[in-house]
This record gives structure tokens, C-alpha cells and sequence, in this order.
């Protein structure tokens, strides 16, 4: 038993080097997981639904993906796809596929629209978790 | 008069021990130095698995952002291993210096400090103090700025969740502060009189415990559980009230943190109601928040502790510069030839106390026995312990065969000179572990060729193990008679040209101390005697009788003389005309 | 697991008795305990009322729910713990010092002999430290043990209720735990009582080199370095013994005694009787058994063959305490307690008045020396009286015999130890003694035998 106990003091008091290998490859594997892991920065908007269009107001880039409406965040987040991005007249329209899932929600809602993408690191270290813009 | 230590003085004079454990300390630091940032980015890491799964149900991002989080609390885990092992190594290497060279001190320590010091006292400081500095270090320095650069942190990302809450947080921070300061110095006081009464009852404790027997057979016994009683009453109450204390000034914290706590509870809600909050950030907060109000109570806690610590520090400190003998200067071997001693207008006094002597003059020849007289008090004693450097005359000087005693390094002095007496010390272990006190390297022969001197060899022969016998608090009892002979037997082995006699056959029974007296006209052959004496017998030993009175050598001359010509002579002997003598 | 509770019931029934007066204390500490416990689930009731109302729901009244759920819980709780300090309290400290006042006692009661081989730093260890630490473990154990596992049980029902699936996931942990725990503490025992091992020999080894000194620095014995060994000293039953009468006569018969099983015989055979009011001087060479006479007299030792009585009765079944009251022993190393005179005399006789003790100091011609102190009767003498010299502390011992009016007077070599002058101060002293006490002096200057009418020479 001795010779245990030995040895377990010899290299986490005595000797640095397990210590170092540790801090080396925790560091180095949440570094390059945050890294390379790609998280989602999102604007949001006021936006009203027309049947199948989501109408924004401003001129946003056109991207394909979900968007996701909704009227209380907390209570109920509705994803969609987009199938087309159409600037117009100062507005952006979105097309999206499944028009009946958002048949519950008023005329006037929030978008969450997919801005950015940044890196998980960015995200938890810079942004301190948050994904709006 | 020792300086007081502050803060940063206490610090700079721990680091001459944090610096031969540079190593371990730095390892240390780093350690929590990484938890630390860990505890900042862990709740945020959980908030965004949260966020992606409740908000957006992104089922990919969410498992890596676990995978993140499961390498995160692993790499805390096992950092743990290695901080608190590292912890309890460095506390107890640490510590063991400080109390090493305590003890060192202590050994070494100016004669006079020791006769002044409290037993109970020092082994407090070597064993409790001591730990208490490695606390010191970890908790008020290491601990300290990690701390406080975990609540920058921490502030820092709260601003970043919402600057209201950034705002409430940095309220709490100093209102907490304020509130424990307050407690704490009051608390302070209380704790200085726990600590009196502790060490009072302490010290009372070991008196009683060493004088147990004498107690019961004085039948004092109930006065000593009264004591008992009273001191452990008086404990009680202010320990009682420390913790009352203590507790309020908890409390009062709980309130107004619970206060802060459902104020950010208000604007996250507002927040949420704005859309501006989502749970996982909310997670986030209410972790930094309990977080932060856990970093400023545990630093204050410290900060309060500190002031405690720096006194038992202090105390350390102030041993470790008490006066010693290293401070001795002289370093020149002795060398003793013929045993010519010469005391030249001495003078001294214990500290702040008036002079025992002045303007003291007294030569003794080579090979003379001399006895010093005079009533208790006088001042025999310390004389001759002056000349093996426990005190330094504060005038005057001492030569031996030439040599200046101040000149002379105390290891030789003390080789040169011999003392037999009166409380023998002796260690547990056998009789010839005790007697190569007086020479390491003695042989079997040499030791048996000095008992038999000394007059306890037919003894010890008796005895079954022989000179394996042992003796001390696990072993055979020697008498008081044996126990000087034991130790004349050392002083033998040693053979030294001027040896020292304390009252050192008083002990002894009138048969028992002829043999002795016989054995000394022996071993006083060719050897310098100083025999400080109370018994008219050794002092009709002695060619010579020197009488101190008033701080001086009132009358030197040869005792038989004095018996019918010194009036003071008389008077201390008693000599009354109609009774015989020895 | 059931070891562990009977090994808690046992010491439970062990420490139950001190504990007298103060049980009342435990019953409510535990049931505020089990209140304060109930108090501590609902703040996570007013947290899912806030989530999912406020926050999710956008209930903006149910906010004020939350607000003063939390603060009601919160004042609660304070004033319950108040509660629980003040009772537990009186709990521990009362109980602890039943134990520590036992403790004390014991070791009034234990056998003369193991005085000489006592170690100190562990008996201050028993008396101080043991009764916390076992009072701690038993608050500890009872009452937060049993705490701890009706948290277990709340938390894991309302876990339960909330959602079973995470419920039972979250479960899973605690067995593992247990078991990790059950390795370590076992382990750790081992090395907790290595420790308080090292801790002892370290408090004794040091006072015993920090008081001899003297004789360590003479020696040049700055690197030597030893342990001192614990022993501990058995602790004797009191008995209840036969007081003794007036007719004090001391008498030995056939007794035999050694120190060790097996040594040499330091006594054998010995007989004599002692008369109430004589005066006995005994002589003989160091080492023959004088001092070991003494110690059978006066009850520290028992011999392994014969008898010794006092006043008649046998010394085994005799109150001690009766007769050492009637008995003054001046030794060679008397012990002077690190207080004022005044305190050390008091320890002799208590309700001593301060004509009684100046009578005794004059008695003991000690008393122009305390005059000529500053601080008189009252100053303090230093740390075993070293800075009294050898002559005056043994007449400040002398004072203290005076002082309790004692039947028998023995003195041990006791004069050895003093000036001349003083020596025959002391004699003067021995001649004021009263002549129907008894007076036995180990003597071994023809002085002190001349004061006594009948010698015994020892061989």
C-alpha cells in the first residue's frame, strides 16, 4: 500500500509533469472543440406572416436553412424551412415550405433569422454565451 | 523591540520559506488558476447546451457543446486531485521548516530568554502557529488573487449578459464587504479574549497536571476543580458569544444577498418579458450570482482571518529573532592548558533588573577547588554559569588561561568545561544511551571504567540488562544518589580541565558522599573545581571559599580559616559552638 | 451499514449520561432540524413558480408570490437557527463538560504511581480535545446523519415527482458514492490517529527538551534528538474507603517490594511500627530504600508481600484522600504552581485567612523574603519556581505544611536541597513542631537525626 501512496505523491506533488500533460490536452481538446464546432448567430426581427411569405422589414442577405418565429420565445419557438429569399422594395420576403405550422400564431411576430455562423469558441468565450446579434 | 508585521511585511518574511518551495507553489497557483476560469466558462458552456436545445432543438450543436462541457468538468475533477495534494504536501513541508527552525531557535536561544519563557508557549507556536503561516500563504495570497481575478471575470461577462444585472452585482459586492468588515472587527475582539482564555487555561492546565501528585496530597483538590470549573465556564460563555456573533454577521449577509438575488430576479424577468433573456443565460446569471457573493464572503472571510494569522505569525516571528546565542561572536577555539580562570570587574543583571554584580574580581588558579558561598540569591550560580556562556557580563571580561571568553566559540567552551547538577537530565533509553550524553563515541570499557568512578558501576551491574538497562519514564527508577552518579559518570567520559559542581552532592547521603568525595579527589586531579556550595562539608572540601555578597567577592580565603575568623562565614554555616559536625 | 448503527448507538449510550438535565435540548434540536429542513425545499418550489410563470408564462402577479415565498422561507429559517444555536448549545457545552469534569476527576483518582510516568501533552489531549471531537461526532452523527438521509429522501420524492426518468438517472450516482466513500474513510481512520500519534510525541518530546535546557546546552546536545514514549496511566476506580481514626500509628509489617515483577527486592521482609508523636530519623546509603519506605507510607506504591497500615487500618482499603489529609510530605522536588505565592499557599489550605498564612510563612522564616518582594505574598514565582532558589522554594513548601496543620510530617532528604542556612532554619522550624505529632525524617545528615529521639538505619 505504501508503495502507492508513494508514487501517487511522487508525481501529483513532486513531479509537474502529469500536471502539465493534464492542463496540455484539456487546453488543447475545449480548444480545438469550440473552435471547430460552428454555432448559429441569430438576428431578430419584427416580422408578419402572409400565408406562405414572412415579411421583414430592412434588406437581408438571403440564406437558405431554418428560420424560427415565434410570439412568446419562452413558450413556443416554431422552426421553418426557407425556400426562397426575395428583397423587395425595402422589405425581405421569405418563402417558406410548410406554411400550416405557423396557422396558430397572429399576423404579427418575431424571426429569429440566421445571420451569422461563429465558432463555438467565439460564442462561450467573446459573446459570453449569447447567440443574438 | 521586535517590529510589528503587517500585511506585506508578514508576507516578505514568509517568503523566505515560499521560496524553497517556489516549485509546489507556482503548481499550486496554477492550479486553482485553471479552475478558476473554469468556474467562469462552465455556466456559460451550459447555458449554450441549454439555449440549442430548448430554443432551437439543434440536436448536432448541442452534443458537441456537451462534449466541450464533459472535458471541462473532467479536467476540473482532476485538477482537484492535484491542488489538494499538492495542498497537504506543501502544508506539511512548509510548516515542517517554520517549526525546524523554531526549534532550532529555541535550542539555541540566550540562556536568559529560556529561563524566562513558557514551555506551553513555545510548543504552541511550534505546532499550532506554524500551521497556521501555511494557511496564511495559501489562503491569504495564493487564494486571494485568484479570487480576485475570478470576480473581475465575473463581473466582465455579467455586463455582458445585461448591464443591469451587471449593475446589481456590483452592488452587492461592496455592501457585503462593508457588512462583514464591521462584524469581523468586533469579532476580532472576541477572538483575542477566546485566545487569552486559552492560553491562560492552557498554561494553568499544564501546572496542574505536572504538579498532580503534590495537589492531592495537599487535599487541594477542590480548589483546583473550582479553577477547573471557572476556566472552562469562562470559555464557554465567550465562545458562545463569538459564534453568536459570527452567526448574525451570517446571516445579515444571507438577507441582503437573498435582497440583491430577488432584485435580479425582477429584471430578469423584465428582460424575459422583452425577449431579451433566454433560460440558459438566466442559468448563467443566477450560477455567477451565487458565485460572486461566494468569492466576496470567502474573501472577506480571509481578509478578517488574515488579521488573526498575522498575529500568530507575529508571535513566530518574534521567536525566531529572540536573542540566541548564534549572536554570540567569538570563534576561536579554546584552548585550556593549565585552568587558570580570571573573572576581571564583572558586572551584570538580568534584563531590567537590577545588577547582581559589580565590579566583581576573582582569579582562580590552576588545579584549585574553589567553593562559592553565600546566601540563596546571591548570585553563585549565574557566576559560574557565566563561564560557559549563558550570560554575557555587561562588564568586565572573562579569561581562561589567557583566552578572552568572548573570543572563544561556545562549542569549545562548552567541551572544556564539565557541569555535574543537582536535576539531572536524562532521556528515556538505557543507561549508556544517557551516558554518551557526555561522549558520543564512548566504548564499553570507557563507560564502565567511568561509573566505576563514579561509584555506580556495582549498581548497574546488578541490574539484569546491565548498562542496557533502561531507564527514564518506561524503565527502572534511579534514585537521587544514582542519578548524580550517573552523571558524574558523563562528566568522566568527558574529561574536561575545569568542571563546575551545582550543589551537586547535596543529594547524596553522608556514607554515599564520602565515596563521591573520594572519587573527586580522583577526578579532580589535575583539574580546575568551582563547586558552588551549600553544605559546609563541600565547602571544607575546597582549598579555597569565596563569599559573595552585595554583588561582590566579600572574603576569599582558605574555609577552615573562616570557620573561626569570618563572622559572615559563620553566620552562613550557622556554626553553633555546642554541635558536632561531620 | 447496520454495523455503523449499532457502533452509533453504542456511543451514543455512552456519552447519553453526561448529557443529564440537557436531553430536552436534543429532542428539539432535532425536530427544528427536520423543520428547517422541510423550510429548505421550498425555495426550489418558488424558483419553478418563477421560471415557469413568470418567465415562461408572463405572469406578472405571480412574481409577488415569489418575492415573499422567498423572504417568508428566508426570515423563517433565521429565527429557527437562532433557535437551534441556542438549544444545541446548551446541549454540547453541558454535555462536554460533564465529560471533561469526569475526565478531571479520573485523574484525581488514579494510582500515585502513574504520576511519575503520566505524559503530559496526552492527558491535556483527553481532557481538551476528545470530548469536543466525540461531542462533534455525535452531533454529527445523530442528528445531521439523520438529516442528511431524510434530505436524501425529500429530495429523490420530489425528484421523482417533477419527472421519474430524470429522476432515477440522477439516482443512479448515490450507491456509487457511498461506496467511494466507504473505501476512503477507511483508510482515512488510519492515518488520522498516525497523526494525533505525532502530534502528542511532538508537544511531549518538546517540553520535556525546552525544560531541560540547561543540561541539553552544557552538553552540546543540540542535535540529539529523542521521542518520548506515551504511556498512558490506568485510571482506578474510587473506592470508597475506611477513614481513619485519631490513634495514627504507622506500621509495616512483613513487607516486601519491588518496582519492576521480577527485580531484585528493594524492601524484604520489613517490619516497624511508628507511634503516634515520635520523632524517626531514617538513614542509610542512597539507593537502599529510603525514599521507596517513604512512598509505601504514604500509599503511592503497594507492596507485594505484607501490609502497611495507617491508624489501624490497611492502606488498601483506607480513604487516601482522609489520610493524606492528615499526612504533609516535604520532598525533594515539591511542585510550586506558576502562580502567586499567595495562590500556591491557598491550594493548601483554601479558606486560609491571611493572618494564617503569615503565621505559617513566618513559621517557615520565609516571610522576610516575601516582604522584601514587591509584590509580596502575591508576587508570581516562575515557570516550577526556577527563579526561587532551591532554599527558598522549599520553605515556601514548608510555609504550605504549616498552613494545613497536618498530623504527620515527613520530610524526604527535604532538607538537602538548602543552604546551610536555610537548612538550619528549617531544623529550627522541625523543633516548633507540636510534640504529639509524628515526625518521620529521611535523613542523612547527623544534624537532622539529632532532632529526632529513635534512628532506622536502612541496609
Amino acid at each position: 500500500m505504501k508503495k502507492i501512496e508513494n508514487i501517487y505523491v511522487k508525481y501529483t506533488a513532486k513531479k509537474p509533469i502529469l500536471f502539465f500533460l493534464l492542463v496540455l490536452v484539456s487546453v488543447s481538446l475545449i480548444l480545438f472543440l469550440t473552435v471547430t464546432t460552428k454555432t448559429n448567430l441569430f438576428l431578430t426581427c419584427d416580422a408578419s406572416i402572409e400565408r406562405d411569405k414572412i415579411i421583414v422589414d430592412g434588406l437581408m442577405e438571403s440564406c437558405t436553412g431554418q428560420l424560427y418565429v415565434y410570439d412568446n420565445r419562452e413558450e413556443q419557438i416554431y422552426p421553418v424551412e426557407i425556400t426562397e429569399t426575395v428583397q423587395d422594395d425595402g422589405t425581405t420576403i421569405f418563402y417558406i415550405a410548410d406554411a400550416e405550422a405557423l396557422s396558430g400564431l397572429p399576423r404579427e411576430v418575431k424571426a429569429d433569422i440566421p445571420a451569422d455562423e461563429i465558432s463555438l469558441f467565439e460564442r462561450i468565450f467573446i459573446r459570453g454565451g449569447k447567440s443574438n446579434e | 523591540m521586535n517590529k510589528k508585521l503587517n500585511y506585506f511585511t508578514a508576507i516578505k518574511f514568509l517568503s523566505k520559506y515560499i521560496r524553497k518551495h517556489k516549485k509546489n507553489f507556482s503548481l499550486i497557483y496554477a492550479g486553482w488558476f485553471f479552475n478558476n476560469l473554469l468556474r467562469v466558462f462552465v455556466p456559460i458552456t451550459f447555458s449554450v447546451m441549454i439555449d440549442e436545445i430548448v430554443y432551437y432543438r439543434n440536436i448536432p450543436v448541442f452534443f458537441r457543446v456537451s462534449l466541450v462541457f464533459a472535458v471541462m468538468l473532467l479536467f476540473s475533477c482532476i485538477l482537484h486531485f492535484f491542488t489538494e495534494t499538492q495542498h497537504s504536501y506543501l502544508s506539511i513541508m512548509y510548516a515542517y521548516d517554520i517549526k525546524r527552525d523554531i526549534f532550532d531557535h529555541v535550542l539555541y536561544a540566550d540562556a536568559e530568554y529560556l529561563s524566562d519563557v513558557k514551555t506551553g508557549d513555545v510548543i504552541n507556536t511550534c505546532n499550532s502557529y506554524a500551521n497556521e503561516c501555511m494557511h496564511f500563504v495559501v489562503q491569504n495570497i495564493i487564494h486571494m488573487l485568484n479570487k480576485a481575478m475570478l470576480l473581475i471575470l465575473l463581473v466582465v461577462y455579467v455586463f455582458l449578459f445585461g448591464w443591469q444585472i451587471g449593475l446589481l452585482m456590483l452592488v452587492v459586492v461592496p455592501l457585503s464587504v462593508f457588512v462583514s468588515i464591521r462584524f469581523g472587527k468586533k469579532n476580532r475582539q472576541y477572538m483575542e479574549n477566546q485566545r487569552e482564555n486559552e492560553a491562560a487555561y492552557n498554561g494553568w492546565l499544564y501546572e496542574i497536571l505536572s504538579g498532580l501528585r503534590d495537589i492531592r496530597m495537599m487535599g487541594a483538590r477542590e480548589t483546583a476543580d473550582k479553577s477547573f470549573l471557572n476556566h472552562q465556564k469562562k470559555m464557554i460563555k465567550v465562545n458562545v458569544t463569538a459564534e453568536f456573533l459570527t452567526k448574525t454577521a451570517n446571516h445579515a449577509l444571507t438577507v441582503i444577498q437573498l435582497l440583491i438575488m430577488l432584485a435580479i430576479y425582477g429584471v430578469v424577468a423584465y428582460m424575459a418579458f422583452e425577449n431579451n433573456m433566454t433560460v440558459g443565460t438566466l442559468t448563467a446569471v443566477l450560477a455567477y450570482y451565487s458565485s460572486m457573493t461566494f468569492q466576496v464572503k470567502d474573501m472577506t472571510g480571509m481578509y478578517l482571518r488574515a488579521q488573526n494569522r498575522i498575529s500568530f505569525i507575529q508571535h513566530i516571528y518574534d521567536l525566531l529573532h529572540s536573542p540566541t546565542e548564534k549572536d554570540w561572536e567569538g570563534k576561536a577555539d579554546l584552548v585550556v592548558t593549565e585552568g587558570k580562570i580570571i573573572f576581571h570587574d564583572i558586572s551584570f543583571g538580568y534584563q531590567n533588573r537590577p545588577a547582581i554584580f559589580s565590579g566583581l574580581n576573582l582569579t582562580i588558579q590552576p588545579e584549585d577547588k574553589i567553593a562559592l558561598v553565600g546566601k540563596s540569591g546571591e548570585g553563585k550560580t549565574t557566576l559560574a554559569y557565566m563561564l560557559i556562556g549563558f550570560y554575557k557580563p555587561r562588564e568586565g571580561y572573562i579569561e581562561i588561561d589567557g583566552q578572552r571568553l568572548c573570543d572563544c566559540s561556545l562549542k569549545s567552551i562548552r567541551e572544556n568545561i564539565g557541569i555535574v547538577q543537582q536535576e539531572v537530565l536524562l532521556f528515556d533509553g538505557t543507561i549508556s544511551e544517557n551516558l554518551r550524553l557526555g561522549r558520543r563515541d564512548a566504548t564499553e570499557a570507557e563507560m564502565r571504567e567511568a561509573c566505576q568512578r563514579a561509584g555506580i558501576l556495582d549498581y548497574i551491574e546488578s541490574l539484569p540488562d546491565g548498562l542496557d538497562t533502561a531507564i527514564g519514564k518506561s524503565g527502572v527508577g534511579l534514585s537521587g544518589g544514582q542519578k548524580q552518579r550517573l552523571a558524574i559518570a558523563r562528566i568522566y567520559l568527558k574529561d574536561p580541565k575545569i568542571i563546575i559542581f551545582d550543589e551537586a552532592t547535596s543529594a547524596l547521603d553522608s556514607e554515599t558522599e564520602r565515596d563521591i568525595h573520594n572519587a573527586w579527589a580522583d577526578a579532580l586531579n589535575g583539574r580546575t573545581a568551582i563547586v558552588i556550595a551549600h553544605r559546609q562539608s563541600s565547602v571544607l572540601l575546597c582549598r579555597r571559599a569565596a563569599i559573595l555578597d552585595g554583588g561582590r567577592i566579600a572574603e576569599l580565603g582558605d574555609p577552615e580559616d573562616m570557620i573561626r575568623t569570618s563572622s559572615a562565614f559563620r553566620t552562613l554555616f550557622a556554626v553553633k559552638e555546642a554541635e558536632a559536625y561531620d | 451499514m447496520i454495523d455503523k448503527i449499532k457502533y452509533r448507538y453504542r456511543f451514543f449510550r455512552v456519552i447519553a449520561p453526561y448529557a443529564d438535565g440537557v436531553k430536552r435540548f436534543f429532542v428539539l434540536n432535532f425536530f427544528l432540524s427536520a423543520v428547517i429542513l422541510a423550510l429548505g425545499f421550498l425555495p426550489p418550489l418558488f424558483y419553478r413558480i418563477f421560471i415557469d410563470e413568470v418567465i415562461l408564462q408572463g405572469k406578472i402577479r405571480m412574481f409577488v408570490v415569489v418575492l415573499a415565498g422567498y423572504l417568508a422561507v428566508n426570515a423563517m429559517t433565521i429565527l429557527l437557527d437562532y433557535a437551534k444555536f441556542f438549544g444545541n448549545n446548551r446541549l454540547t457545552n453541558s454535555t462536554v463538560l460533564h465529560m471533561r469534569y469526569r475526565i478531571w476527576e479520573g485523574l484525581f483518582h488514579r494510582d500515585f504511581s502513574s504520576y511519575e510516568t503520566q505524559d503530559i501533552g496526552d492527558t491535556k489531549l483527553t481532557i481538551e480535545d476528545d470530548p469536543k471531537k466525540a461531542m462533534d461526532f455525535f452531533s454529527i452523527q445523530t442528528i445531521d446523519y439523520v438529516m442528511a438521509y431524510l434530505k436524501l429522501l425529500g429530495a429523490s420524492l420530489f425528484l421523482l415527482l417533477l419527472d421519474w426518468r430524470l429522476a432515477l438517472f440522477s439516482m443512479v450516482v448515490i450507491p456509487v458514492s457511498f461506496g467511494l466513500d466507504r473505501l476512503v474513510s477507511r483508510r482515512e481512520s488510519v492515518y488520522n490517529e498516525k497523526m494525533r500519534v505525532n502530534d502528542q510525541n511532538m508537544s511531549s518530546w518538546l517540553h520535556a527538551s525546552i525544560q531541560g535546557w540547561r543540561e541539553v546546552k552544557a552538553l552540546n546536545l543540540q542535535n540529539y534528538e529523542r521521542l518520548m514514549k506515551v504511556l498512558k496511566g490506568t485510571e482506578a476506580e474510587p473506592k470508597a474507603g475506611k477513614k481513619p481514626g485519631r490513634d495514627y500509628k504507622i506500621e509495616l509489617s512483613d513487607v516486601s517490594f519491588s518496582y519492576e515483577e521480577g527485580d531484585k527486592n528493594v524492601i524484604e521482609h520489613f517490619s516497624l511500627i511508628i507511634e503516634k508523636g515520635e520523632r524517626v530519623a531514617i538513614t542509610g546509603k542512597s539507593g537502599c530504600g529510603k525514599t521507596t519506605l517513604l512512598k509505601l507510607i504514604t500509599g503511592m506504591v503497594t507492596p507485594q508481600r505484607g501490609s502497611v497500615s495507617f491508624a489501624g487500618i490497611d492502606l488498601r482499603e483506607i480513604d487516601i484522600e482522609a489520610m493524606h489529609s492528615r499526612m504533609g510530605y516535604v520532598m525533594q522536588e515539591n511542585i510550586l504552581l506558576n502562580l502567586s505565592i499567595r495562590e500556591n499557599l491557598l491550594y493548601a489550605k483554601s479558606t486560609a485567612t491571611e493572618e494564617e498564612m503569615v503565621e505559617a510563612c513566618k513559621k517557615a522564616y520565609i516571610y522576610d523574603f516575601i516582604e522584601s518582594l514587591p509584590d509580596k505574598l502575591d508576587a508570581v514565582i516562575g515557570e516550577r519556581g526556577i527563579k526561587l532558589s532551591g532554599g527558598q522554594r522549599q520553605r515556601i513548601v514548608l510555609a504550605r505544611l504549616f498552613l494545613r496543620d497536618v498530623d504527620v510530617f515527613i520530610f524526604d532528604e527535604a532538607t538537602s536541597a538548602l543552604d546551610q542556612y536555610s537548612e538550619n532554619v528549617v531544623q529550627d522550624a522541625i523543633r516548633n513542631i507540636g510534640k504529639d505529632k509524628t515526625i518521620i525524617v529521611v535523613a542523612h545528615r547527623e544534624s537532622s537525626v539529632g532532632l529526632c529521639e529513635r534512628r532506622i538505619v536502612l541496609e
